[in-house]
């Protein structure tokens, strides 16, 4: 990070590479499956990464990086919440899943549709910090770090938000909407 | 999900306490995953963020280890007689105010500082026996560098003599005068000379051949010989001045 701060092309790239994909999959899963809005921020976070100033090299920057994430989801979220539904949002709800073939991909598609549905019903904090840990593999001080949160909040909300993902999973479909 | 991904998540539920079922539930969750990255959509997000890269700030102490690193290899180009010959000069300046309390100081910087700066350009811009010229052409610096390391190394030098001898000065119950005239001469003798010298070699090494006579020779040999033989013209104010040292 110290290398693309002083202007190198070439750490840039390899930050790019080696962070893109989990940030893309971190933004896709807060946000409700959406991929070119996850896109988008991926983008923000890097361009913010690179605006701010205040990176300390002797700081960790994975925590330093999903903290500008989940601020970004966090942000997100609350603006799509404050913006009334659109007259075209509730059609493209009743629309089909997009991803055609087979049987198999069509429940694949279903079963990750209830994966999104389950999360949606968590609560923002609750599902970065079950992404950062299951999905991203950050440490438990890492996921304070980036939550801004004491690692004991942390543990409680893996602890509930794991039991819940599990009831909300196994529940029947209609309580998990 | 790979084993590798089972293998981990059995950790972290292990590490909370959690029971080994709950790792079917967060299996779902990691499973839950978009397409990874095209290249062409990598491709397009450096475009987009290569602009925004923070410019390299020069590095104003490596910058500065550069210049004085060029200077003491400059000074190498110098010969023993420059540095003798400075010291000298001035040495017997101060020798003759101390010897002769009541001689006029404005005579002894009138000869003292213009031939203080006749003997920096004759040792600094001649150009027999360079011995690292064979290094200037496999390195070749530019003109201004090669003139500021040269200058540097000159002033430097006589002024920090004239510094010492100053403070001996003062030590003595004299004034501290030498050192700032100096600077003074220096600043009225120099940059024309300097000017010329480069003009003349068009490369920055002003005494490959031409120059050997010192560029800014004007002072005091050839203007006086010219007008001692009457075929020069003669100076019209004193040789150190700025109209006569161009």
């Amino acid at each position: 990070m110290s290398a693309v701060m002083a202007g190198d092309r070439t750490a840039l790239e390899e930050l790019v590479r080696r962070h893109q994909g989990p940030l893309l999959g971190f933004f896709f899963r807060m946000l409700d499956g959406d991929r070119a809005q996850a896109e988008d921020l991926v983008q923000e976070t890097f361009l913010r990464l690179l605006r701010q100033r205040t990176y300390e090299p002797r700081r960790a920057f994975k925590p330093w990086l999903y903290a500008i994430a989940a601020n970004l989801a966090r942000d997100h979220l609350r603006a799509a919440r404050a913006r009334p539904a659109g007259p075209g949002d509730e059609l493209l709800a009743l629309l089909p899943d997009r991803a055609p073939g087979p049987d198999q991909r069509a429940v694949a598609a279903a079963e990750a549709r209830r994966v999104a549905d389950v999360l949606a019903t968590l609560g923002e904090d609750v599902r970065a910090t079950l992404v950062l840990r299951y999905a991203n593999d950050l440490s438990l001080a890492d996921i304070a770090n980036a939550l801004d949160v004491p690692i004991g909040t942390v543990k409680s909300r893996l602890s509930a938000g794991t039991r819940r993902l599990r009831e909300l999973l196994r529940a029947p479909r209609e309580e998990a909407r | 999900v790979t084993d590798a991904d089972r293998g981990r998540l059995t950790r972290a539920l292990a590490e909370q306490g959690l029971a080994g079922d709950l790792l079917a539930d967060v299996e779902q969750l990691v499973a839950w995953a978009p397409e990874a990255p095209r290249p062409e959509e990598t491709r397009r997000l450096l475009a987009a963020l290569t602009p925004h890269l923070p410019r390299p700030r020069p590095d104003l102490r490596a910058e500065f280890a550069r210049l004085v690193g060029l200077a003491l290899t400059q000074a190498t180009v110098l010969r023993l007689g420059f540095w003798t010959g400075s010291a000298a000069v001035m040495l017997a300046g101060v020798g003759l105010l101390v010897a002769a309390p009541d001689l006029s100081r404005s005579l002894v910087l009138l000869l003292a500082g213009p031939l203080l700066a006749y003997l920096g350009t004759a040792a600094g811009f001649r150009g027999e026996g360079l011995r690292v010229l064979e290094v200037e052409f496999a390195c070749p610096v530019t003109p201004r560098q090669l003139t500021i390391a040269r200058l540097l190394v000159i002033v430097g030098y006589q002024t920090a003599v004239g510094m010492v001898l100053t403070a001996l000065l003062s030590a003595t119950g004299g004034q501290p005068w030498l050192a700032v005239t100096l600077l003074v001469s220096w600043r009225r003798c120099w940059p024309a000379r300097a000017r010329r010298c480069s003009a003349r070699s068009g490369s920055g090494r002003p005494g490959l051949v031409g120059s050997s006579t010192p560029p800014g020779s004007s002072w005091p040999s050839p203007r006086g010989a010219a007008a001692w033989r009457g075929s020069g013209p003669r100076p019209r104010s004193w040789p150190w001045s700025p109209s006569a040292a161009g």
